[in-house]
């Protein structure tokens, strides 16, 4: 019988593994863990990861994180949930993800936790706005939310002899008008036709219209003459006056370019963005101000982006509730969000970033009366929603549909899958 | 004797065997179940051909699937014709030759990803190498945002895919062509055949073989390709550009329709099942 000879470099390359394995096991030995997937580790490492450190210091555990890009965390989750493998806790896009999540069964309810903290007294210091209900019952605590406002080009402005950003729809018209140069190759407004964020960008023009998007007070208005007529407006910026560029093949990376290297003169997007330009160090002055209004003022407003919350599966729920204590704590919340110019949802960070310049002006847009939630008006299975809300929208653009047709076709799509929902789960409420 | 040897042949063949039945064979035949199956009240229920059903009635798939015809069939056909020329260019002796049959295979060896990204910054509408080069050549009536109009859109993102896909071809069919005995060639002359006939008669009858096993490859390979369309146009605008592998992906994963997204990815399967076997009749014909 022949012996196996392993050769020398494989017996140290195996005793090298052994010694691996039994160092890190020892080493978690009479440590807890909880599995997070999130989305944030991958972008931000350095604001988030010394978060995550200090936890594990507090709480002697370890956090296994799983962190893949954003677009495709949901999908993880899905397939995870679909599989019974999800992890402890996860950063959740709450408007997607909570309502098919919660019918499933996949969630904690929350509320048992929050009652034991002094209910309403602990829930007091997140805006009202950012807490994410389906049902009744709380399944995520929020970070952030955000809004879009105008960012523009302040050396485009004194060159064209424009001294301040436009208030109204009728100054946005006349002055993205004196700012476009197609010969240059330059526009006065960039604005997200491309992704299905294309709704987000356009909801301000709704709100201030007196308009609204999804299911409101029992009524759907995506196809009423106010959402329609905002719609128009757009329309109209895109078709008629030419100030925007190409609009259905600019998603937002491409707009905020178009920003950054001078070749839009003013751009529709959210605070999210302040960083990617500021990151760029552009060549010309620039700012951000709060959105021209048309019949009343508004914003768009998205809410529920970034929310933790723990899996009925999570092995230690304790742990997993100390854990999304601690990451919407004041403290966390602070760290957090003035490294990364995002609204934070803890009302007690807000104070010491309002004297922050660029941005002012989505703070006080958070505060508007008519400021819309998009998301969580839209049907639950929000990206069908705005894949057919994209759809139409560019038919409307590309002069195949009138408005008015587009958005009673998107109207009819959007019953259909409320319709959808009811059959799966029953009736729809937030 | 012959019995052991059977029975070794089986031992070598199990952990083959085991492998595809778990990587290939059993996903495959779960996502297939998937498909007769679908979440009502809050229960996973067996609903038969429901989800079929439901794809005969869906007003989109008419539409993805047309799409997804024209994008195979004329990525293929370009493939092989532009191949077939490049493989018979550079089958003639030459200075520098295995330089350009190395450089010829450039498109080829690209990632679809970066493909995609070269051919949307020729394609950009205010600043992309197309709409300059037609400005400078004064024809700005040609001028247009070649993936934002839903009329040129499809015809935009093959022309990308003919781009990285036509070197394969074109190195399949010159292994081919240096195959071919040069006798049969000097034959033909003799007999006073031209530069057509020789074409004709000699090197397209002998590179068919190659050129059908070839295409039959591609039309798979091109039907249930995913990356450069994705990343191009996501399937729009208007949907002008959805083929049947994007709009299976947004069914799974923006519409968390999983069961549904299955089905059609069983026509997906049954339709590449029809191809192949059209094409392999032909093929077996030959």
């Amino acid at each position: 019988m022949r012996k196996i000879r392993l050769s020398k470099s494989i017996r140290l390359l195996l005793s090298l593994t052994l010694f691996i394995g039994v160092s890190a096991s020892t080493a978690l030995a009479g440590k807890g863990t909880l599995t997070l997937w999130e989305w944030h580790m991958t972008e931000i490492p350095d604001i988030v990861g010394p978060l995550y450190q200090k936890f594990e210091q507090e709480h002697d555990v370890k956090l296994l994180i799983d962190s893949p890009p954003f677009g495709d965390l949901p999908k993880k989750f899905m397939i995870a949930g679909e599989a019974g493998q999800l992890p402890d806790l996860g950063e959740l896009w709450a408007a997607m993800l909570v309502p098919e999540f919660a019918e499933k069964g996949f969630l904690e309810p929350l509320d048992p936790y929050i009652e034991k903290e002094g209910g309403a007294k602990f829930l007091a210091k997140f805006q009202p706005w950012s807490i994410t209900y389906y049902k009744g019952k709380i399944y995520s605590l929020p970070i952030f939310a955000g809004n879009i406002g105008l960012f523009y080009n302040k050396t485009m402005f004194k060159n064209a002899g424009i001294g301040a950003p436009p208030k109204t729809w009728d100054e946005l018209v006349e002055v993205s008008k004196k700012l476009t140069n197609p010969a240059k190759h330059e526009y006065g407004l960039a604005l997200n036709g491309g992704d299905e964020e294309l709704l987000l960008c356009l909801t301000p023009f709704i709100a201030q219209n007196g308009g609204r998007v999804g299911r409101v007070g029992g009524k759907l208005w995506i196809n009423s003459p106010e959402t329609v007529g905002a719609i128009q407006f757009v329309i109209d910026l895109v078709n008629k006056h030419k100030v925007v560029p190409s609009y259905v093949t600019t998603p937002y990376r491409v707009a905020r370019e178009l920003f950054r290297t001078g070749k839009a003169a003013m751009l529709y997007d959210g605070s999210w963005s302040i960083k990617f330009v500021e990151e760029k160090n552009p060549t010309f002055e620039w700012g951000t101000a709060v959105l021209p209004k048309g019949k009343t003022t508004g914003t768009g407003v998205s809410i529920g982006d970034t929310e933790f919350g723990m899996f009925r599966s999570c092995k230690d729920k304790e742990l997993g509730w100390e854990f999304l204590k601690f990451i919407t704590s004041d403290e966390s919340n602070y760290f957090w969000l003035s490294r990364t110019l995002i609204l934070p949802a803890n009302k007690a960070t807000w104070p010491k970033i309002q004297d922050q310049p660029y941005l002012k002006p989505f703070l006080d847009q958070m505060n508007l009366p008519n400021a819309i939630d998009v998301y969580r008006e839209l049907p639950p299975q929000v990206p069908q929603a705005l894949e057919v809300f994209k759809v139409e929208m560019h038919n409307a653009v590309l002069k195949k549909k009138t408005a008015q047709a587009a958005m009673d076709a998107v109207a009819d799509e959007w019953n259909k899958l409320y319709k959808e929902w009811e059959k799966r789960y029953g009736s729809y409420t937030r | 004797m012959r019995r052991l040897r059977e029975s070794e042949w089986i031992l070598f063949m199990l952990p083959a065997s085991i492998y595809l039945l778990m990587t290939c064979i059993y996903p495959l035949g779960s996502a297939l179940l998937l498909g007769f199956y679908d979440t009502i009240g809050g229960k996973t229920v067996f609903v038969g051909l429901g989800n079929y059903i439901k794809a005969i009635n869906d007003s989109a798939l008419p539409g993805v699937l047309v799409n997804s015809l024209a994008f195979t069939a004329f990525s293929v056909l370009f493939h092989m014709l532009i191949g077939l020329g490049l493989a018979l260019l550079l089958n003639v002796r030459g200075r520098r030759r295995n330089l350009w049959r190395a450089l010829q295979l450039i498109p080829w060896l690209l990632p679809a990803s970066v493909v995609s990204c070269i051919w949307l910054l020729i394609y950009q509408p205010q600043y992309g190498l197309l709409n300059t080069v037609l400005s400078k050549l004064r024809l700005p009536f040609l001028v247009r945002d070649w993936l934002g109009d839903p009329g040129t859109a499809l015809a935009s993102v093959t022309i990308s895919n003919i781009w990285m896909g036509y070197p394969f071809f074109a190195v399949m069919i010159l292994a081919a062509l240096q195959n071919i005995p040069s006798d049969l060639y000097e034959a033909a002359r003799i007999d006073g055949a031209g530069g057509w006939g020789v074409f004709w008669y000699i090197t397209l009858p002998l590179l068919r073989p190659v050129i059908l096993t070839t295409s039959l490859l591609d039309i798979i390979w091109t039907f249930r390709f995913f990356d450069l369309v994705w990343i191009m146009t996501k399937g729009g605008p208007i949907r002008a550009t959805e083929i049947m592998p994007t709009y299976v992906y947004k069914t799974a994963f923006y519409n968390f329709n999983f069961h549904y997204a299955a089905a059609l990815g069983g026509i997906m399967v049954l339709i590449m099942i029809c191809l192949s076997i059209g094409y392999l009749r032909i093929y077996l014909s030959e």
